[in-house]
């Protein structure tokens, strides 16, 4: 399971306060806290590493650059910083064009009971989850990525995503359904193959 | 279509998937929905274990840390300030604030009365917020807030008009404009001290600047309107400031005609104040 250290809120707000007021080291201290997981959101969602580590670039590189402007983050630092990663992973899928190839180098291994389909679920590997999230909608891999994979809450993935708390909800129950399908689908395959 | 509570169930137990409780636990809570969401709890905590090597990430991390703080330190080290033309705007507009605004006060409590060229007095009280209305121009240009640092000409302007109606207030009927009704009050109310203390007369016109700003003790300052119409040969400011008696001076000038003018309506406030003041005596 991935264990987020990200600052809680208070300590982000603060953090944020001494960044706009000039104070590098804090502009590094949130460098530092939200690198990780900015990446780790970009890299589940763009195939190439190179083109991942580029845009986690341009993320920090326009934090950086709004720190001092008037739209700089005021509060919700990291709201701010997944909305900015999401442009830029749409602005990429629009160039590119393409739903990213799926070709992961090093992805851990998944460990494994009785039931048929649990024990297909519990042996697959994370390139096989990861090769049926990305034949989910742009959106419905987002809310994955968001609320499990970066444990964001509801509230800040609905913020992030501009959408409603009930419809994240419902969102996130299609995502999982439909990668059931999809999962399933490739296991009787396999079982018949 | 799924069903509302089985995505709330799914929501909550996702909620507590993320809490580290085990799925057979999260499951004993919603022993009908198991077989739904067992597979689904599996996927989720699958999805979960997806992570991007910790050794890429520290890598990017760091060849992309020295490009953000040179760029960090490339954008010049500036504050947001509003631009100058924001800055003229709000020090116009509180300038109008204290001089429309401060006028409008003295109209609505009754000290002057735009309608009658005549000047009234008004009751004792309305003495000090004669007196008082420059000070309170002076502190609200003197703010220090960032915006209104900028506007330095306008507060220099603004203090200027304030203080300065005292002195234009012998040439009143060519500005018929609030500073000019402060003036009136102004004399009106030197009027009735003058009477008090006739003595005094001497200050005259030379420093009608000071007793208005600091005045709680206007009594110096105004004897001269007073005093002038009766004699209607005023003096002019130059002059040592003349006792009651010097009044007859042979001294006349365009100003002192006008101030003849303004005292000659002053003149019937006058009588009314020095009967007042004679019956007080």
């Amino acid at each position: 399971m991935i264990v987020l250290v990200l600052p809680d809120i208070p300590e982000e707000d603060a953090l944020l306060t001494a960044a706009r007021q000039g104070q590098e080291a804090a502009v590094m201290q949130i460098y530092e806290s939200y690198f990780p997981p900015i990446y780790e959101y970009i890299r589940l969602r763009v195939n190439d590493r190179h083109e991942a580590e580029d845009l986690a670039s341009e993320v920090f590189l326009k934090f950086v650059k709004a720190l001092r402007g008037p739209n700089a983050p005021r509060h919700s630092l990291r709201g701010w910083l997944f909305k900015v990663a999401r442009n830029a992973i749409a602005t990429h899928h629009v160039k590119i064009k393409q739903q990213p190839e799926i070709e992961l180098e090093e992805w851990f291994a998944a460990p494994a009971d009785q039931d048929p389909e649990i024990i297909f679920l519990r042996n697959l590997s994370t390139h096989t989850i990861h090769e049926a999230m990305r034949r989910l909608t742009a959106e419905q891999q987002e809310v994955l990525v968001l609320r499990f994979g970066q444990q964001l809450s509801l509230e800040e993935t609905a913020d992030i995503m501009g959408k409603s708390i009930g419809a994240i909800k419902t969102m996130q129950f299609r995502a999982v359904e439909s990668m059931r399908r999809s999962l399933n689908a490739g296991r009787k395959e396999e079982s018949y193959g | 279509m799924a069903d509302r509570p089985m995505i709330e169930v799914f929501n909550d137990c996702v909620e507590r998937l993320g809490s580290g409780h085990p799925i057979e636990d999260i499951l004993r809570q919603y022993p009908s929905y198991a077989d739904t969401l067992r597979p689904m709890l599996e996927i989720t905590r699958g999805i979960q274990r997806v992570r991007v090597p910790s050794a890429e990430i520290a890598q990017s991390q760091a060849r992309i840390r020295s490009s953000v703080l040179q760029e960090y330190r490339a954008v010049p080290n500036r504050r947001y300030t509003p631009p100058p033309i924001l800055s003229m705007a709000a020090a116009l507009l509180l300038a109008c604030v204290c001089l429309f605004g401060g006028g409008a006060g003295l109209v609505a409590t009754g000290i002057i009365d735009l309608d009658n060229d005549d000047v009234h007095v008004g009751t004792p009280s309305a003495q000090p917020t004669l007196t008082y209305s420059p000070t309170d121009t002076l502190t609200a240009t003197s703010l220090p807030t960032a915006s209104v640092t900028p506007s330095a000409t306008a507060t220099t302007s603004l203090t200027h008009t304030s203080t300065s109606s005292p002195t234009a207030g012998p040439s009143r009927s060519s500005t018929p404009t609030a500073t000019v009704s402060i003036t009136r009050t102004l004399t009106v109310t030197s009027t009735r001290t003058a009477s008090r203390t006739p003595s005094i007369t001497s200050s005259h016109t030379s420093t009608p600047h000071a007793t208005l700003t600091r005045t709680t003790t206007p009594t110096n300052t105004s004897l001269i309107p007073t005093r002038l119409p009766a004699s209607s040969t005023p003096l002019p400011p130059q002059n040592p400031p003349p006792t009651l008696d010097d009044n007859s001076g042979s001294n006349n000038d365009n100003s002192n005609e006008n101030d003849n003018d303004d005292d000659g309506n002053d003149n019937n406030g006058n009588d009314n104040e020095g009967g007042g003041d004679s019956d007080d005596e």
